[in-house]
C-alpha cells in the first residue's frame, strides 16, 4: 500500500480548492557593492499567511 | 581563476576554480552572509532587513558570464575555454536556522517558482547551455554555510551525468516511441515495491537502479521538461512532494538528514530535447545514521557505483515514515 504524500484521514481534501497564486511574482533586481546583482523575489501578499499552518500539516 | 579543461579520455570538461578554496567556511551565525542585512549589524551579502526569497551571483563562482582568459594555452589534444555561465545562490528564507524541511508549502510553491525564473533567464544567455538547480544540505555534504540555501548552476555545455540521461533517453525513445520515464513510472507503479509517496502528479521511489541506499526520485507523472511548463496544481503538487520526501528524511533518524537535490530539466541550448522528462533526485551520503557511503575504490576509479542496500527494502522504510514534524527535529545540522 502506498502512503500518499498527505495524512491519510486529509487525502481527499489535502489540495486546494483553488490553483495556487504563488506564479505572480515581482522581481527588483539590484546592484551589490562589488558589481554583482542581486535579485529579491516577492508576492502580493506575505508568504505566510494565518491558515498556512493546517495547510502545511496536510504535506 | 577559473578555466574549462578537456578531458579527451573521458571525454568531459573539468572546472578549475582555484579562488574558491577562500570561500566562506562554516562562520558563527552572527556572521552569517546569507542573513539579512540587520541595522548595527555586519553588512551580509543582502542588503535588506527583510525578504522573502533573494537570488545574487555567487562571490566564488566557477562560472561566469565575464570570465577571464585562461591560465594557459591548451592543444589540440586538451583544449582550454574560460569558464562562461554563471553561479547564483539562492537564498531560501531570512530565517537562519531553518531547513527546506521546514518552509511551509506556499513558501516552496515561491521557491520553485524562483527556480523555473532563474532557469528561464539564465537559459536565455547564448553561452548557456543547461541550468542546474541543487541544494547541497549538511555538513558531510560540504556545505560550509548552514543558512538554507541552494545553488544554480549555468553551465556553457550539458553537464555529463545530464548528457548521458538524454542520450539514454533519446535512444529509448527512438526505439520505442516512449519516455524512458513515463515508461520507468509506469513500472514503478506496477506492484509499487519501491513507491514511497505519490500524489499531486508526482511519483517519489527509491528507484531500481539507485546508487545511493536513500537515494530518491520525484517524477512528474505528466511529460514536462521544465519546471516553468508546471501550471499551478502541479507545482503545488511538486512543493508538497518535496517537503514530503524530505520530511521523510528528517524522520528516519530523527535529524535533518543531509542530501543532495539535484533538479534535472531540459537543456536550454536550443534543442527540442523532448525525450527529456523533469524530474528531482535526491542523494543522501548516509547508509545508516552514523555511517556514510564514501565513493571510494569502485565508484571513485571505476564508476561503478555498490549500494548495501535493497532499492525495495529502503522504499519500504520511507514509505512506512510519517514525515516529521520539522519542529521536533534535533538541533544537529
Amino acid at each position: 500500500m502506498v502512503r500518499p504524500m498527505t495524512q491519510p484521514d486529509d487525502h481527499t481534501t489535502s489540495m486546494p480548492t483553488s490553483p495556487p497564486d504563488d506564479l505572480d511574482f515581482e522581481v527588483e533586481t539590484e546592484a551589490m557593492s562589488d558589481g554583482r546583482r542581486i535579485h529579491y523575489y516577492r508576492w502580493p501578499e506575505p508568504a505566510t499567511q494565518p491558515d498556512e499552518a493546517s495547510e502545511d500539516a496536510r504535506v | 581563476m577559473s578555466e574549462r579543461r578537456w578531458n579527451p579520455v573521458l571525454g568531459e570538461w573539468v572546472i578549475t576554480a582555484t579562488h574558491r578554496q577562500d570561500r566562506t567556511f562554516l562562520p558563527p551565525a552572527e556572521f552569517c552572509p546569507l542573513c539579512p542585512t540587520r541595522p548595527g549589524g555586519p553588512p551580509t551579502e543582502i542588503g535588506r532587513a527583510d525578504f522573502e526569497i533573494a537570488v545574487f551571483d555567487n562571490r566564488f563562482p566557477s562560472l561566469r558570464p565575464d570570465p577571464e582568459p585562461p591560465s594557459l594555452e591548451g592543444t589540440q589534444l586538451t583544449p582550454v575555454e574560460p569558464s562562461f555561465g554563471a553561479c547564483e545562490v539562492v537564498v531560501y528564507t531570512p530565517d537562519h536556522s531553518g531547513t527546506f524541511g521546514a518552509l511551509p508549502v506556499r513558501h516552496v510553491r515561491r521557491l520553485i517558482t524562483v527556480w523555473a525564473h532563474r532557469t528561464l533567464v539564465l537559459g536565455a544567455r547564448d553561452e548557456v547551455a543547461y541550468v542546474y538547480a541543487f541544494e547541497n544540505r549538511g555538513e558531510e555534504i560540504g556545505v560550509t554555510l548552514h543558512h538554507p540555501h541552494g545553488q544554480i548552476y549555468a553551465y556553457p555545455t550539458i553537464p555529463p551525468v545530464l548528457e548521458r540521461e538524454l542520450g539514454n533517453a533519446s535512444q529509448h525513445l527512438e526505439h520505442t516511441d516512449s519516455c524512458l520515464w513515463c515508461d520507468l513510472n509506469r513500472q514503478e507503479l506496477d506492484g509499487e515495491r519501491r513507491v514511497i509517496a505519490r500524489g499531486g502528479g508526482w511519483l517519489a521511489t527509491v528507484p531500481f537502479f539507485a546508487r545511493w541506499p536513500f537515494e530518491v526520485h520525484v517524477v512528474s507523472e505528466r511529460h514536462v521538461g521544465w519546471l516553468h511548463e508546471l501550471d499551478r496544481w502541479q507545482v503545488d503538487g511538486l512543493a508538497r512532494m518535496l517537503l514530503t520526501v524530505v520530511r521523510k528524511y528528517d524522520a528516519l533518524f530523527g535529524r535533518t538528514l543531509p542530501y543532495v537535490m539535484a533538479i534535472h530539466q531540459r537543456p536550454t541550448d536550443g534543442g527540442t530535447h523532448d525525450a527529456f522528462h523533469l524530474h528531482v533526485e535526491f542523494y543522501p551520503p548516509n547508509r545508516s545514521a552514523t555511517k556514510l557511503k564514501y565513493l571510494a575504490g569502485s565508484e571513485a576509479g571505476a564508476g561503478a557505483f555498490i549500494n548495501d542496500t535493497l532499492p525495495e527494502e529502503t522504499a519500504a522504510t520511507l514509505r512506512d515514515l510519517e514525515p516529521r514534524d520539522p519542529s521536533t527535529l534535533e538541533a544537529v545540522r
